[in-house]
């Protein structure tokens, strides 16, 4: 009886589901997801390939952005392009923007979803802060009750001539974090 | 008879003594706020002092006459800064050269009788000041000062924290110094000097 139940416990054990492991949101990337990276190594990186959500990337000459949605390791994230013309009929496309809410993504200090905007503005002291009233996108501000945006800017910029440059987005509702969403904008890469 | 006089005289004092008290209660604190008003920092200035007022209305105020040096002089130059006494603190004012007239463009102190509504002030730290102004766009960042191979260096003591209420419009500045504040400044912003 007593290697009966030993036994069961090894079997039980071996089905429970494997701990969720947190994926570390850095200045410049979701775990192994970087920012900079080509379509084509993103693709390789989530084993899938990618359906734009406006198709421009494909279609249109010039430099333009567009996104796509999908699943790195079962976390939903919408992912961002930019297509740069670098010489002509020569492009590129690069990941410049990652955005995601769940909570198994965190900081290396521990800020994730819920996370108070005081802690944040403590855990980066040293760098340029911006906060702001209503969701702060490309173009326009989302504006409604309790929204507010905490950037954090990587001014590496500031101080290497054409360096890439990286912010790190909180969206916080009633000053707890909802979303995120890491930007690049990278310096011009030539043939 | 005179015990009884006597008896109303010892009631009566403490009550008069109290009345006497809480007037003097009454006119020091009156003094006290209308002190504080003209020390208070908000985004339209520094007490009496408001961005945009014009030089003559600043003369009256500060009871002196201004004498300006290069924008009275120079028709190229449209701000100077002067160093004035207002309410017995030091202050810095720029002034701007508008069309038809002068006006306040700037105003600077350090001094710790000023603070703001929410009693930020000398002394006060980043986090107050985020904590204090909820809903207001707020831009802190480190102070970056040419390095000696001229290029910018990220400080490891100076920082500003600037707040405003909107894009554009007045804001406040507040210079930090090992994290506390150390000075302020007031002034306006446009959307494209950012």
């Amino acid at each position: 009886m007593k290697r009966i139940c030993f036994l069961f416990l090894i079997v039980a054990a071996s089905c429970s589901p494997a701990e969720k492991k947190v994926e570390i949101i850095s200045m410049n990337g979701l775990g192994a997801l970087k920012l900079g990276m080509s379509q084509a190594e993103v693709e390789t990186l989530l084993n899938e390939k990618l359906t734009m959500t406006k198709n421009y990337l494909d279609t249109l000459n010039g430099s333009y952005q567009d996104t796509a949605k999908a699943t790195y390791k079962n976390i939903a994230v919408q992912l961002e392009f930019q297509r740069s013309v670098y010489a002509p009929d020569k492009f590129r496309i690069r990941l410049i923007g990652i955005r995601a809410s769940n909570p198994l993504c965190k900081t290396a200090t521990g800020v994730g979803i819920g996370t108070d905007n005081l802690k944040i503005i403590a855990d980066y002291d040293d760098y340029h802060v911006k906060i702001q009233p209503g969701y702060a996108n490309y173009f326009q501000t989302e504006e409604g009750e309790g929204k507010s945006t905490v950037s954090i800017l990587d001014d590496a910029a500031i101080t290497v001539d054409g360096a890439d440059a990286y912010t790190m987005v909180f969206y916080l509702l009633n000053k707890k974090v909802v979303s995120f969403e890491l930007k690049a904008t990278l310096k011009e890469e030539s043939d | 008879m005179q015990t009884g006089l006597h008896n109303l005289s010892s009631q009566f004092k403490p009550y008069v003594m109290r009345k006497i008290f809480l007037l003097l209660f009454i006119v020091v604190a009156a003094n006290v706020s209308a002190q504080n008003k003209e020390y208070l920092l908000s985004l339209e200035g520094l007490g009496s002092i408001k961005l945009g007022m014009p030089l003559v209305e600043l003369q009256k105020l500060l009871q002196t006459k201004i004498t300006l040096k290069v924008i009275d002089v120079d028709p190229v130059m449209l701000v100077e800064t002067i160093k004035a006494k207002y309410k017995d603190i030091d202050v810095d004012i720029d002034l701007i050269k508008r069309q038809d007239y002068i006006a306040v463009d700037r105003i600077s102190t350090n001094n710790p009788l000023c603070k703001t509504s929410s009693g930020i002030g000398i002394g006060s730290t980043k986090l107050q000041i985020i904590a204090a102004y909820e809903g207001y766009y707020i831009d802190a960042t480190p102070v970056y000062d040419n390095g000696d191979d001229n290029k910018p260096q990220k400080s490891k003591t100076k920082s500003t924290v600037t707040v405003k209420e909107n894009t554009e419009g007045y804001a406040i500045m507040f210079t930090l110094l090992n994290h506390k504040v150390v000075s302020f400044d007031i002034y306006p912003i446009f959307d494209d000097a950012e």
